[in-house]
């Protein structure tokens, strides 16, 4: 039992040392993430200022900083079991004892380290450039980014776990849902709760998406001075929704390696 | 002591045009040190067999146990003590170094640290890569990053290493320091090393025993020589005058057992290569080729090679079966 | 004209993702019709919302964000022709073959023809899902003179899309890893730059100047003159577009060339990206 569980988190901390390797040993890396999440932000942040309410160009740099990581999610997290099976590293992977949800964990907590320097950079920019208002860090804060980032990335997990059963389309469907998720989560504007635009039905579909409720509680701490009584039930809900996309996507994903082995088209690499 | 044992082994893929029976009832025993050869055309169930005993696919039907674990009810366990090469050489971080991608993959299976860094060390010491350990992947040409591939089979001191078509596209050298290596940790560590190829010359040089896999079956299993000696005195090589020859005519002929066609593109000649029932064979296939007025410049018995054990087993060559399967 | 022929065929089959065309064409309208859609929303909200209906500027923002849409779509096309085809060891037959030019030409038109459905179909499902979801009349114009003089200066955009995409294959011969870091940056300084979604002069001085100078500030100012009006402003910017177009064709084509044959000294032209 003892060896399983050293076994497991010796698994899940290489592979996090690996992604946060590639990131910060190589600068570029960190120049190329920037450049998306800053310049959206930049310019949406522009939109409210010609819109009128200044304020609000807050939003559009909170946004730009949770953009980092959304991308990551999609593009490194989803996306990687794919591209491990195209490339051969899936058979390593579950021929070797490790289990695939430490190496999927390592993957996601190495995915939050070395994204973190690209939202701070798109942060303090537009926090330099706008000077939006913001209430000062707080627990709530810590809460809810660090709820926001589990939710996120867990449902980076359960992605994962889908993307192996399709082919090439892995990067077709993120292409596809990038915008329309960011734009229901409500990423630069508020999709849910005060302020939101949107008729109430789509708004509860928009709940169902963790980013939206992580964006959600971002924005009523950060903006609104909201605190740890306000918002403690967003925090449960996606405390939820964590453990639920974990426990679903590794449920997944072990379906999915015994239904490969079974027919054998997991492991395309292999002649 | 049995390392790897299968019983009547079989796997049937569903494809859109019917079943494929990849591997039909196979039986194999293979001992600790052993270095065991699998020798057969691209399709004969190679790559499907290996990858049953790396837990990587299910049986359809039959058993198999590594190390005495069941490969389907205890695949936690065999995964634990077995080692995997594939010709895919593209594995690894291409953004990290040598060093780090033979430590990362040797905390999958739980190594320490310092244990795993003095591996990584002999190891590279023995495929001739050190001094390249500190240079990342995506600098490693394709002979390289395969002796990497096969350094991190090694880098958890598994018990079996299945190897498949490992030396394929390596040049001459480096695929002679793989073959040594295989051998040391077979004789000095006594690992069971299981390698897949189609290489005749890697077969023969460094297996103690080689079984001929066609179509899914075993269709012999022995050390090199003593299934080469089946055949001595039985294979001849004919040089003729043209290449336009029909291989099946003369396959036909009584007491030709098998046979294979080389043209020499510059002279336009024929080399054929042919596996006898008896001598008397050999004067039935003169007699044909001249009634076709084909000259006959050259006709020896030679030595068998397994590629002529194969012929006698399945009536052609690797080529001409793989180009079989493709029609 | 095979050649070039052949590289839009080539390109069409590419950019159609080449497995199943209607979800090519869902992958195409569904995101860029979201990010119009996110645009719109945080104009709504930073204008006061419901208390302020500007119904001009909203369209102006669909008509921007839907063609900035456009540009940063087909811009991958180009660097892709070059860096894939470096992978695939495509490109340097292309190169010896004589036919980069037309080949990389051919892969821009491509991408052209199809970002411009796409983003037209984008516009219109977009002007229907902000009618839905804000109750707002949208002035934008669809009568038959309206749409010709908006695929006119659709097409004149051309010249600026192949002169770019001559640009970043010239970079894409010398790009050894992370290539679509520069396509990234690009379609970000469009977004800002192009009066896609807010007038230049928002912008602190000296950038407007730098707006003045791309082809696609023009053609987006004489697609909404088109759609939005006042149509009599349509010439005039058409024209500019149409300047500043072959002025980015000319420079891109030159550029071009010059990359090539430093490419070929120095050994880029199949030098595979990591």
């Amino acid at each position: 039992m003892r060896s399983r569980a050293f076994l497991w988190l010796k698994a899940a901390y290489s592979r996090a040392l690996i992604r946060i390797y590639a990131t910060y040993t190589d600068p570029l890396w960190l120049v190329v993430n920037v450049g998306g999440p800053l310049l959206t932000s930049l310019a949406l942040a522009m939109l409210y200022r010609f819109a009128g309410l200044t304020q609000y160009s807050g939003f559009a740099v909170l946004g730009g900083g949770m953009m980092a990581f959304w991308g990551n999610v999609l593009w490194s997290m989803a996306s990687q079991l794919n591209w491990d099976k195209r490339s051969g590293m899936l058979y390593l992977y579950i021929s070797s004892p490790a289990p695939l949800t430490a190496i999927l964990i390592g993957m996601s907590l190495g995915g939050i380290v070395g994204t973190l320097p690209s939202s701070l950079i798109v942060i303090t920019l537009g926090v330099v450039l706008f000077k939006p208002q913001f209430s000062p860090p707080s627990l709530a804060l810590a809460a809810a980014f660090i709820l926001t980032l589990v939710a996120l990335y867990g449902m980076g997990i359960a992605l994962s776990s889908l993307y192996l059963i399709t082919g090439r389309e892995a990067e077709e469907v993120n292409e596809a849902i990038f915008e329309p998720v960011s734009f229901l989560s409500g990423l630069y504007f508020p999709s849910i709760g005060r302020g939101s635009p949107f008729p109430l039905a789509l708004q509860a579909i928009a709940s169902l998406i963790p980013l939206t409720i992580g964006m959600d509680t971002l924005r009523r701490v950060v903006f609104y001075g909201q605190d740890l009584p306000n918002v403690w039930l967003n925090l449960l809900v996606l405390a939820l929704m964590a453990v639920l996309s974990i426990f679903a996507g590794t449920r997944l994903l072990s379906i999915i390696e015994m239904r490969g082995r079974m027919t054998g088209d997991l492991l395309v690499r292999i002649k | 002591m049995d390392r790897v044992v299968t019983e009547n082994l079989g796997r049937v893929f569903e494809s859109k045009s019917g079943p494929v029976i990849a591997l039909k009832s196979v039986n194999l025993r293979v001992r600790a040190g052993e270095v065991f050869g699998l020798l057969g055309p691209n399709g004969a169930g190679k790559t499907t067999l290996i990858r049953i005993l790396t837990t990587l696919l299910l049986p359809t039907s039959g058993s198999a146990y590594v190390e005495g674990y069941d490969v389907v009810k205890e695949a936690k366990k065999v995964r634990e003590i077995v080692g995997f090469v594939s010709s895919s050489e593209k594995v690894g971080f291409d953004f990290a170094t040598a060093r780090l991608n033979l430590w990362f993959f040797s905390q999958l299976y739980g190594v320490p640290r310092r244990v795993a860094m003095e591996r990584i060390e002999a190891l590279a010491e023995a495929l001739h890569f050190k001094d390249q350990l500190d240079r990342r992947l995506y600098t490693f040409t394709t002979g390289y990053r395969q002796r990497l591939n096969i350094a991190r089979a090694f880098i958890h001191d598994p018990h079996v290493v299945f190897l498949d078509e490992p030396t394929n596209g390596m040049d001459v050298m480096s695929a002679k320091t793989v073959r040594e290596l295989l051998v040391h940790e077979a004789k000095t560590k006594l690992r069971t090393i299981f390698i897949a190829t189609h290489n005749m010359f890697e077969a023969e040089e460094i297996c103690d025993r080689v079984a001929i896999i066609d179509n899914g079956e075993i269709l012999a299993l022995d050390a090199p020589e003593r299934l080469k000696s089946r055949l001595s005195d039985r294979v001849v090589l004919l040089e003729t005058s043209t290449a336009r020859i029909d291989l099946e005519e003369v396959l036909s002929v009584r007491g030709v057992r098998g046979g294979t066609l080389k043209v020499d593109g510059e002279s336009g000649r024929a080399r054929i290569r042919l596996v006898l029932n008896d001598e008397t064979g050999l004067s039935h296939v003169i007699r044909l080729l001249e009634s076709r007025n084909v000259k006959i410049f050259l006709h020896e018995f030679i030595e068998p090679t397994l590629e002529d054990v194969f012929v006698s087993l399945v009536g052609r060559g690797f080529a001409e079966r793989e180009s079989e399967d493709e029609k | 004209m095979r050649g070039l022929l052949s590289s839009i065929i080539l390109g069409l089959e590419r950019e159609l993702r080449w497995t199943y065309p209607p979800l090519a064409v869902a992958i195409g309208v569904i995101p860029i019709t979201a990010s119009i859609l996110t645009a719109v929303m945080v104009f709504w909200i930073g204008s006061g919302s419901a208390g302020n209906t500007s119904s001009y500027w909203i369209s102006y923002i669909i008509v921007g964000a839907a063609l900035y849409a456009h540009f940063s779509s087909y811009i991958w096309a180009p660097l892709s022709a070059v860096t894939e085809g470096k992978a695939t060891y495509t490109f340097p037959y292309v190169y010896i073959a004589g036919s980069t030019i037309t080949y990389i030409v051919g892969r821009t038109i491509a991408a052209f023809i199809e970002s411009s459905l796409t983003a037209l179909a984008s516009l219109v499902a977009a002007s229907y899902a902000v009618r839905g979801l804000l109750g707002v009349d949208l002035m934008i114009m669809s009568g038959a003179t309206s749409l010709a003089l908006f695929t006119l200066s659709t097409a004149i955009g051309m010249f600026a899309a192949i002169g770019l995409g001559l640009l970043l294959a010239a970079y894409g011969i010398f790009v050894t890893r992370l290539e679509w870091g520069l396509p990234i940056y690009i379609a970000g300084l469009l977004m800002i730059f192009t009066e896609a979604l807010f007038p230049s002069s928002s912008l602190p001085w000296p950038l407007p100047l730098v707006s003045e100078a791309m082809p696609f500030t023009h053609i987006i100012r004489a697609a909404r003159a088109a759609l939005i009006g006042p149509q009599e402003s349509y010439p005039l910017f058409a024209a500019q577009a149409f300047a500043t177009g072959i002025a980015w064709l000319v420079s891109g084509i030159a550029v071009y060339k010059l990359a090539e044959e430093r490419g070929r000294r120095k050994g880029y032209i199949d030098q595979r990206i990591v």
